[in-house]
């Protein structure tokens, strides 16, 4: 009888704790690969077979959400097609006089004997999900071990720094989001007259918090964050890359410091293609 | 149907799923607040094929998680695996096939997981995580009811 009941106490509770104890190995085995810069077979096995699955049925919705839209407001969509045009050759006019300053910056730097930095290649990529984890801001991109990358190889979306890579497998990546909590990065102000520098340092949701600001620094609203090129955690960040604008500054009594609110530039909600420097 | 059977289909159901939940989630997300499609397709999977195949199921969906976010992938296999036990465990104490058990089952389900993951990973703004996991149960507990309706006839076949 005891027998009997303590055989359907073990029947009832087995599975969970084995359930409990593989979760937990699965854990630590994929924080050891991790760690040493690696990245659990586990892992590499699910992304390198699921990522396919996952990029097709991407491809299908973008594919019906493109087309329905087209068939809603193809109307608006031709008047913002000529708009974009002329915005498009605006820009393109832009882009050849800033090509023409920097060649002229980078004459000028030889020219007075300036070490310069060899432009990083930037390796396109696209993105194959989003984690819907709600701790972690992470995107996972088609880019691994094959293709050069590894721990902390800074990713860029189009309109600026979008994170760094902090799991390399074979054929995918995972990137950590800028604004993420875990994330932190040097940056300065891209103004002229101020190129106050500070910490940026990731508040989730999109936002990140910059301190070490001296007490006079020359910051305000509006104002274009960058990176600083002086450190930060994961990978270096070059100078210069666009981080994201100040929408909010404060003065931190404790320290006698500035602090300044980022919205990050980059929108990873929306996010597709990307770039990875090397 | 054999509890093998029930195990295979249900592997395939998270599988898919979590697919669709990476391919989707972003695009279907409500002032903010992004499902868990992963979860809410467990749940009723999890409260017809019982405890004990549930867990494993739930391991199943939490490694995948973890698998793509990097951070903190014991934390969510065990959270899940005991949201997904616990959940199984209401098929043995209440009526299995009803949509209102389900419904409430995929608010549960979701809040013992995220609870499970802040008690083992404590997160640094703990409002806002638990205000989103609260977003998240709200919307998982509407999605289950489509997904019951959907998934009912691959687990339970009509007499």
């Amino acid at each position: 009888m005891l027998d009997d009941e303590r055989s359907a106490l073990r029947r009832k509770y087995l599975p969970f704790i084995l359930t409990i104890v593989v979760g937990a190995t699965l854990g630590v085995w994929h924080n050891a690969a991790v760690s040493r810069g690696a990245s659990s077979p586990f892992t590499n096995a699910a992304r390198t077979i699921l990522s396919p699955a996952i990029r097709a049925v991407g491809g299908v919705a973008d594919w019906f959400s493109g087309t329905g839209r087209w068939l809603v407001n193809s109307r608006s969509l031709a008047r913002e097609n000529v708009r974009l045009r002329r915005e498009l050759a605006r820009l393109r006019a832009e882009a050849q006089e800033l090509r023409e300053a920097a060649i002229t910056a980078r004459r000028l730097e030889q020219e007075i004997g300036f070490l310069t930095e060899p432009t990083p290649r930037r390796l396109p990529a696209r993105v194959v999900a989003m984690t819907p984890a709600p701790h972690v801001a992470t995107v996972v991109i088609d880019r691994g071990k094959r293709d050069g990358l590894r721990n902390g190889s800074i990713v860029l979306a189009p309109e600026g720094v979008l994170g760094h890579a902090v799991d390399v497998a074979y054929s995918t990546s995972v990137v950590l989001i800028a604004s993420d909590p875990r994330c932190a990065l040097g940056a300065m102000v891209q103004r002229s007259e101020s190129r106050a520098i500070g910490i940026c340092r990731g508040l989730g949701r999109g936002m990140l918090r910059m301190s070490y600001l001296s007490r006079d620094a020359e910051i305000s609203t509006g104002d274009v964050i960058v990176t600083s090129g002086l450190g930060g955690s994961g990978g270096i960040y070059p100078k210069g890359l666009v981080i994201g604008s100040v929408t909010r500054v404060t003065d931190d009594a404790a320290t006698s410091s500035k602090v300044a609110i980022v919205r990050q530039a980059a929108s990873v909600h929306r996010l597709e293609e990307v770039a990875v420097l090397r | 149907m054999r509890p093998g059977t029930a195990l295979g289909r249900g592997v395939v159901v998270i599988v898919a799923a979590f697919i669709v939940d990476m391919a989707l989630g972003p695009r279907i997300a409500i002032a903010g607040a992004r499902p868990d499609l992963t979860m809410a397709a467990l749940v009723p999977v999890a409260l017809w094929i019982g405890d004990g195949s549930a867990a494993w199921l739930g391991l199943l969906a939490g490694s995948l998680l973890g698998a793509f976010g990097s951070v903190g992938l014991g934390s969510l296999a065990v959270s899940r695996a005991l949201a997904a036990w616990c959940t199984g465990m209401v098929e043995r104490r209440l009526f299995r096939d009803s949509l209102l058990v389900a419904s409430a089952a995929g608010f549960g389900a979701l809040a013992v997981a995220e609870l499970t993951f802040f008690a083992f990973s404590p997160q640094p703004d703990a409002v806002a995580y638990l205000a989103g996991a609260l977003g998240r149960a709200v919307y998982n507990m509407v999605l289950v009811v489509p997904l019951t309706i959907l998934l009912r006839p691959l687990f339970r076949p009509p007499a």
